[in-house]
């Protein structure tokens, strides 16, 4: 069924662009969970994906490959790159803060915003912020990149109890952070 | 229990969950996948595209490590002049007569500027990327913030006396600094 790979020079076949359109936002999504700026959250994809797609063309014995990644396969790469350059950047972690915090008072939302829908948004946004790495990253594999929690659990190295506990938590911390001093915004939500 | 089933949660939370899920994500941008798929065209190391992205490759002797760069040509100077032979820098910056090059010696070196003092030839073999890092910084009105990539890289550098025709390979290390512009969105 995948007739051309992304040697072949024929873009428009290319299973893996194929595969990058569907999933390219989920992707992302989840890199922008490990890390907190937008364009290092493109570093670690873009690293991910060819990592994954180099042992791929290696394991083929040096011909590009056409089968895609699995899911699991390529969060763990995005999450495993994603801690590589955590390790190597402690030490700046200092230095960037003063541009993320004026980031984030910006308040760089996660999402493509309809006009009238911006402003929730953003505030959804800064709440998923809010919650524990780990939660937020359950909580993209589920809703964004559609896992099960068995996927997740792969994906994550943990187990199926600890990845449903860790989405119910961030639920919890969602409600209590959005709902803050606004009881009616659940009311709100219930009627959408 | 099947903790995929709607009903784990409570409503509120069911309805806090279809209300994220109706959330379209922000993907890359528009020439990341540009970027990426050049990459695997041209099957390129991940590390490697990485770097090569973040700046185009400078000669070592064009950043800030000149003087480390400098230091170690004059080592290698005094290690190729030995006592009672060396000649001062002043006299090494003299023009010197014409002397016939080893063959082979400099093919590499043809669009390569001469060093400092002019008395040996060299040519970059190889290059290997040690680390990179980056920080922020603002422009002096405030005006923008940069993106201030230090990629400290060991090069693999052929030096050619040209008096005696000797050889020396030498690492050297180096370290190349670009700004790239950050965008705040």
């Amino acid at each position: 069924m995948l007739k051309n790979n992304p040697d072949s020079g024929n873009p428009g076949s290319d299973p893996w662009r194929q595969w990058y359109d569907e999933n390219s936002t989920k992707l992302m999504m989840f890199a922008r969970q490990q890390l907190r700026r937008p364009s290092d959250a493109e570093d670690v994809l873009h690293n991910a994906i060819l990592k994954v797609w180099s042992a791929r063309k290696r394991r083929a014995g040096g011909v590009a490959p056409t089968e895609t990644p699995d899911p699991a396969e390529i969060y763990t790469a995005i999450r495993r790159t994603a801690i590589d350059l955590g390790r190597r950047e402690t030490r700046r972690a200092a230095r960037e803060e003063k541009v993320i915090e004026l980031e984030d008072a910006r308040g760089i939302s996660y999402f493509d915003d309809p006009f009238d829908e911006a402003e929730r948004n953003d505030e959804i946004s800064k709440a998923l912020r809010k919650l524990p790495v780990a939660q937020r990253e359950v909580v993209a594999l589920k809703i964004w990149g559609e896992l099960t929690f068995a996927e997740i659990g792969q994906t994550l190295e943990i187990s199926e109890n600890t990845a449903a506990s860790r989405y119910r938590y961030a639920m919890e911390g969602l409600r209590r952070i959005l709902g803050k001093g606004r009881e009616s915004y659940f009311k709100n939500l219930m009627v959408i | 229990m099947n903790y995929d089933d709607p009903d784990f949660l409570d409503p509120e939370a069911r309805a806090l969950e279809a209300r994220l899920g109706a959330l379209v994500p922000k993907g890359p941008s528009d020439e990341f996948a540009d970027r990426l798929f050049a990459a695997m065209h041209a099957g390129e190391d991940p590390v490697a595209v990485s770097a090569r992205q973040a700046a185009p490759r400078r000669a070592w002797w064009s950043g800030p490590l000149v003087p480390m760069a400098s230091a170690a040509a004059i080592a290698l100077f005094v290690a190729l002049h030995p006592a009672g032979e060396s000649r001062s820098l002043q006299t090494a910056a003299l023009p010197q007569p014409p002397v016939e090059k080893p063959a082979n010696a400099l093919e590499e070196s043809a669009n390569v500027p001469a060093l400092p003092h002019g008395m040996l030839a060299r040519a970059s073999l190889d290059q290997e990327v040690v680390n990179q890092d980056h920080e922020y910084v603002s422009a002096d009105d405030d005006s923008a913030v940069y993106r201030k990539v230090s990629r400290f890289q060991m090069e693999k550098v052929r030096f050619v006396d040209p008096d005696t025709g000797t050889e020396v390979i030498v690492e050297v290390p180096c370290e190349q600094i670009t700004l790239e512009k950050v965008d705040l969105y």
